[in-house]
């Protein structure tokens, strides 16, 4: 295990669901210490939920908790509030994405924090944000797809029904990554200035940001956006065109300009449509679009993913296989020689893959130190180490209901 | 001309240079909105992002992209033909006065420019070079042509989406380069943190293919625990949080009824239908077998209602209800306005209008929305004279050798 950058640099997770525990995972990815704060009374969904059998035991809890430590600590009762506050005070950053007003309840508002310790950096996610007539809405994921137009925007122009992106958490994951960037020039600011800060995120402003032109559109306009479906202006044929494989087997195929449809043509073996004048320049293919697609379809339909991909990308233009989960797993070369995929030992579950960042720094590349704990595996630890508690202390706060 | 600092925002006085394209755009603005001074390079003529629909009025023209306006914001701008020897000359020049450089350009591009990672640090090794690319600067499709489209497809979150036996749909607004680029602009922060103990930088990589990965859910954990491959669903899926879209009066409307008190809450909404009652459905996995049983209940009352009044009434119950909202809609709405998410600004060819400012709020050092996308060469006197110290003379002789 080599230095990496966040070495010495500890958090305090105060958070469920996705968005904030994908802040935390980021950062512990770079080196930060970790100390998730749960509670055996809540325990949140990824946890495994109610249903005390399936602790420990969740997939989706491995990818969000990799690399961090569990401390359970009743957030209920006064002495638990203060333990944290106490860990807080020896830490650097704090990550909540409670309901609105849970942390000024419990006496963990940003003023209280800031008081203990000025040079904090506090970064709180909420759906929504923390001001507004709407601030305190509950959204999942899947909702704040709806709120900012996504919903409205994946599918396609003539379907009756909005396209199945519900399995799509985003915009959590993304938030989540945008948070911890914020997290990190916070700390870059406190490097400087000595000044710590609260960060204010909606995840549906993160989610928001990438639909910018089309609320353009709709401001500069006047025109309300309709979704395009696999189209993007200047490519055609641009989309998922069926293969060899089966009903459920597609592949990707995009040409940009002339000199890619030439090279396109050559690698399907100049077929007699394809020298259509129809079909010759940019926009004649723009106008018959429609066609194109079916025609393509034709010639995709009697070759393998792999095929295509081969074939067109040897000859320059643009393909890919539109890989399923066991794609990744079992046919993905590039994949396999990058590293995307990460097995970790679970202690209750044996073997679970999940995957490395999608970057790699040349100097300090992201570790997964460790896997995700197990409920309040840290909870000794930590007390003893970062708060100097002696077992007879510990012993007590269990008997008290504090350690959770 | 003299140059103010820009000390606005947490990255004030930090320098960015800006080749990126549509995969890197969404890691520059970050970085701009966080208040980096960042000089967008193009190309004589300007970037082929200024082709990018849509424009405003419709007319395509180099300075009416409103893809170019949103993610050039808080940016200045300069041209200089990297192809030219005089342009490397000059790009070397501005790398010396940088912290952080980010390109997307197909990997060994910058190599054979000499402007790759080694030359630039033989020049400053405190230089951050972060490259965006659809699949990273190493393994076996490393020299693949892709985009965002081929780059999706490779994640394994297209082959989810779309309806059954239909063919998968590409998602709004380029999400697998937003996540690309978030994850690279957390990890050129980490660099330029860790340059603070080491005063060198470092080569970041950051991939497209692998960043559609992360964007999606649990897929990967979940397969290799479970060794369940998911696949697209219809409308009546089988989950529990009936998180469908229901047409509701005037739209759709999402819901996400995810633990036994929502259940409750949302049976006696919904005017407690005697079927719905037996508290065995309080358990979700009873919930989503029954799930055709529950549906039609559902659907009649959404229908009923408008998409403002299931919104109300469902938050107003703490339940998370969302309506369906088109672009222009969330542009509209009441918590948009309020946190000011849509920012006025002026541009000399688009005139008054309002964008979207940066994803978060920090409290110590506010970012800004301090200018719009800059015009073609906007900043070319300012930096190449201003800073560089050519003079006018140089500046008529580069113009004339297609070099700015």
């Amino acid at each position: 295990m080599s230095a990496l950058p966040l070495d010495g640099i500890r958090v305090v997770e105060l958070c469920t669901g996705a968005a904030g525990p994908t802040v935390t995972k980021c950062l512990a990815e770079y080196g930060a210490e970790v100390l998730r704060v749960e509670s055996r009374r809540r325990p949140d969904t990824h946890r495994g939920g109610a249903n005390r059998a399936r602790w420990n035991k969740s997939p989706s809890f491995v990818k969000l908790h990799r690399g961090k430590k569990s401390v359970t600590i009743n957030l209920q009762t006064a002495r638990g509030q203060a333990l944290v506050l106490d860990l807080i005070r020896a830490s650097d950053v704090v990550a909540e994405n409670f309901s609105l007003g849970v942390l000024d309840r419990w006496g963990l508002g940003y003023e209280r924090l800031r008081a203990a310790k000025p040079e904090i950096i506090v970064i709180s996610l909420k759906g929504l944000g923390h001001t507004g007539p709407h601030a305190h809405h509950i959204t999942w994921g899947p909702n704040l797809l709806c709120l900012f137009g996504m919903t409205h925007l994946w599918n396609f122009p003539d379907a009756d029904v909005p396209t199945q992106e519900a399995r799509v958490q985003h915009p959590d994951f993304m938030a989540g990554v945008a948070g911890a960037a914020a997290v990190m020039a916070a700390l870059l600011f406190r490097e400087r200035t000595g000044k710590g800060q609260f960060i204010d995120a909606a995840q549906v402003e993160v989610g928001a940001n990438l639909l910018g032109p089309a609320y353009l559109d709709a401001i500069v306009n006047h025109r309300d956006p309709r979704p395009t479906g696999n189209r993007r202006p200047g490519a055609v044929p641009h989309g998922a065109y069926p293969t060899a494989e089966g009903p459920e087997r597609w592949c990707a195929i995009s040409v940009e300009g002339q000199e890619a449809w030439e090279r396109f043509r050559a690698a399907i073996g100049d077929p007699p449509w394809s020298s259509d004048p129809c079909f010759a320049t940019p926009l004649s293919r723009e106008r018959h679009a429609d066609e194109i697609d079916r025609l393509v379809g034709d010639w995709s339909r009697n070759h393998t993913r792999q095929q295509i991909m081969g074939r067109l990308q040897a000859a320059g233009v643009a393909a890919a296989s539109i890989q399923d989960v066991d794609d990744l797993f079992e046919r993905d070369p590039h994949a396999r020689a990058r590293g995307l995929l990460v097995e970790l030992n679970e202690p209750e579950m044996g073997p679970v893959v999940t995957e490395y960042p999608p970057v790699r720094l040349s100097e300090t590349p992201a570790q997964i130190r460790a896997p995700a704990p197990v409920m309040g595996e840290q909870t000794g630890q930590v007390l003893r180490g970062i708060l100097h508690l002696t077992e007879g202390e510990i012993e007590e706060l269990a008997a008290e209901g504090v350690l959770d | 001309m003299t140059v103010e600092p820009r000390v606005d925002g947490p990255l004030g006085g930090f320098r960015v240079l800006d080749l990126a394209d549509e995969k890197g755009l969404p890691c520059t603005r970050f970085l701009a909105d966080l208040g980096a001074d960042v000089i967008k390079v193009e190309r004589p003529g300007g970037d082929s992002t200024r082709a990018r629909p849509p424009f405003s009025e419709d007319l395509p023209h180099a300075e009416r992209s409103l893809y170019f306006l949103h993610w050039n914001a808080n940016k200045r701008g300069i041209t200089l033909n990297l192809k030219e020897p005089d342009g490397q000359a000059l790009f070397r020049e501005l790398v010396r006065r940088a912290d952080v450089v980010v390109e997307t350009s197909q990997p060994g591009t910058m190599d054979r420019r000499g402007l790759g990672f080694a030359a630039l640090q033989a020049v400053n090794p405190r230089v951050v070079m972060t490259s965006i690319s659809v699949f990273g600067q190493t393994g076996p499709y490393r020299d693949y042509k892709g985009n965002e489209l081929i780059g999706f497809a490779l994640g394994g979150v297209m082959a989810l989406s779309g309806e059954p036996h239909g063919p998968p749909c590409l998602a709004a607004g380029d999400l697998a380069s937003g996540m690309a680029s978030m994850h690279a602009a957390l990890a050129t922060q980490v660099a330029l943190f860790h340059r603070v103990r080491t005063g060198r930088g470092q080569h970041v990589d950051a991939s497209v293919a692998e960043a559609a990965a992360h964007v999606g859910g649990y897929v990967v954990p979940f397969y290799s625990y479970h060794h369940e491959k998911p696949v697209r669903v219809t409308h009546k899926e089988t989950s529990f949080e009936l998180h469908d879209i229901y047409p509701c009066a005037d739209g759709g409307v999402r819901l996400f009824i995810l633990t036994r008190d929502h259940w409750r809450v949302f049976v006696e909404w919904i005017g407690s239908p005697p079927e719905l009652q037996d508290p065995i459905f309080e358990d979700q996995d009873v919930r989503r077998d029954n799930r055709d049983l529950i549906d039609p209940y559902v659907r009649e009352f959404c229908r009923q209602l408008t998409k403002r009044e299931l919104y109300t009434e469902g938050q107003a119950r703490h339940l998370a209800v969302s309506p369906m909202r088109t672009p222009a809609e969330y542009v509209a709405s009441e918590q948009t306005r309020a946190r000011e998410y849509f920012v006025e600004m002026d541009h000399s060819v688009v005139g008054r209008y309002r964008q979207a400012r940066g994803m978060h709020l920090f409290s110590e050092s506010p970012a800004q929305m301090r200018c719009s996308a800059p015009l073609v060469g906007q900043h070319n006197e300012e930096i190449l004279v201003g800073e560089l110290g050519l003079s006018r003379d140089d500046l008529i002789g580069l113009r004339a050798a297609n070099v700015i």
